[in-house]
């Protein structure tokens, strides 16, 4: 059966919003810090937009390291889920990592599809439940070609954006969504979660998907660019707003 | 919440397809305006596009001549617009905005945080595109009018971090080519 894509925020998206499963703050890159061999870190200077749960990343920090702690007397302490093992003068502090897959203009399934049948897991909205993740979209997803790699491309969000009208809050992306010297043939794309922030009843709990947008385009050996929508509360790509 | 398509087959979007989509997306209200509001719409949208197209040019020739001289280094080049560029393009936009019928239909302020953001984003994602098909497929130059790089070398430190970055992988390597990028610092 033929599929179509229709453009959807996935009702469990919705609620993950309000159940801190998705961190949507844009990296802090090289923010200037003290730490040497301890969990305990000075910032350089107070700095807006580091939450608990972000990851760490810098020299001499181990992997998998969190934000596991803000000082609440101080706008400068942190505390980190592990040691650094030496000094670190530099970390970069990262929210959620989202990514953009396309999908095949020759997709088996539905994945408009909310309230059963195939691919209704996909995007699950109108009166489908579940979780869907990047899984889901299975063979649907345009191969890889070009600069595109199956999975898609890593997006990182820009800062939330409250304009138009100031009572809204809107999420966009800084990255630049292109992929070069590609031949592809896509009925739209797929915006997920990468990382693991919430348990759930089954695995996986990783990849859960947030939106699909439906569009159509074509390039042999080509350049192909998505533009993101103007980042406010009429026409944001995921927003809360009153219109 | 649309998605706006830029397609273009056999090599990079040229100069003047870059200049009229860009032109769209600063005007996106014309498609809903109708009489002389539309024709006044489509006229800005017009002007918008002819004097942007050699900002493009420009903006091609300063990719492809960092990328002839630098090679791969280029690709460690900040990845936000270029902020003399993109503030000499925002200077024009809001000049034939406040010579069209528009100028008082919107709050300047407002008027210009959009152009801004429309300027920031297609400035970066056109030098993006020049880094990218280098990084990708070792290629410079215009349009369809694309040569290999001589000394492209698609495992190079730099283009394997161009793609952590851009086509990361994992979770952990797209952090991490964040933080080496912001910080200039390489992490074991």
């Amino acid at each position: 059966m033929a599929g179509s894509v229709t453009t959807n925020l996935s009702n469990s998206w919705l609620a993950e919003v309000l159940s801190a499963g998705h961190c949507f703050l844009p990296p802090q890159s090289g923010v200037a810090v003290t730490a040497n061999t301890t969990t305990a870190v000075t910032l350089g200077s107070a700095t807006p937009g580091i939450a608990v749960g972000m990851a760490v990343t810098g020299t001499n920090v181990p992997a998998n390291c969190v934000v596991s702690n803000i000082s609440a007397a101080t706008a400068t302490s942190l505390t980190i889920s592990q040691a650094t093992t030496g000094a670190c003068s530099s970390m970069t502090f990262t929210g959620d990592v989202f990514k953009i897959a396309l999908i095949s203009s020759t997709l088996a399934g539905n994945v408009a599809y909310g309230a059963g049948g195939v691919g209704s897991l996909t995007t699950n909205y109108g009166s489908g439940s579940g979780t869907p993740t990047q899984a889901n979209l299975g063979t649907d997803e345009q191969s890889g070609t070009g600069t595109y790699s199956t999975g898609g491309l890593a997006l990182v969000p820009a800062a939330i954006a409250q304009t138009n009208p100031i009572n809204s809050a809107a999420v966009g992306y800084s990255t630049t969504i292109q992929w070069t010297g590609a031949t592809i043939n896509t009925a739209g794309a797929m915006i997920y979660n990468t990382t693991t922030r919430l348990t759930a009843a089954a695995a996986p709990q990783n990849n859960r998907v947030a939106g699909v947008f439906a569009f159509s385009g074509s390039v042999v050996s080509g350049t192909l660019t998505l533009t993101q929508p103007t980042q406010d509360g009429h026409t944001g790509l995921m927003r809360l707003s009153p219109n | 919440m649309r998605m706006n398509v830029l397609c273009t087959s056999h090599g990079k979007h040229s100069d003047d397809k870059l200049a009229y989509a860009m032109a769209a997306d600063l005007v996106e209200n014309a498609a809903n305006l109708t009489g002389q509001d539309a024709l006044d719409m489509r006229k800005l949208e017009n002007q918008l596009g002819e004097m942007l197209a050699p900002h493009f040019r420009k903006l091609a020739n300063r990719e492809n001549d960092g990328l002839v001289k630098n090679g791969h280094d280029h690709l460690f080049q900040p990845l936000h617009a270029h902020p003399e560029h993109a503030a000499e393009i925002e200077a024009e936009v809001m000049k034939l905005y406040e010579a069209s019928p528009f100028c008082h239909t919107m709050d300047k302020e407002v008027a210009t945080a959009n152009v801004h953001n429309v300027v920031h984003k297609w400035v970066r994602d056109a030098q993006h595109m020049h880094r990218d098909w280098f990084a990708g497929h070792g290629m410079i130059g215009h349009h369809i009018d694309l040569v290999k790089h001589p000394d492209h070398d698609p495992n190079h430190e730099h283009v394997r971090r161009w793609f952590d970055l851009h086509q990361a992988p994992s979770y952990d390597a797209h952090r991490k080519a964040l933080h080496e990028h912001a910080a200039g610092e390489r992490i074991a």
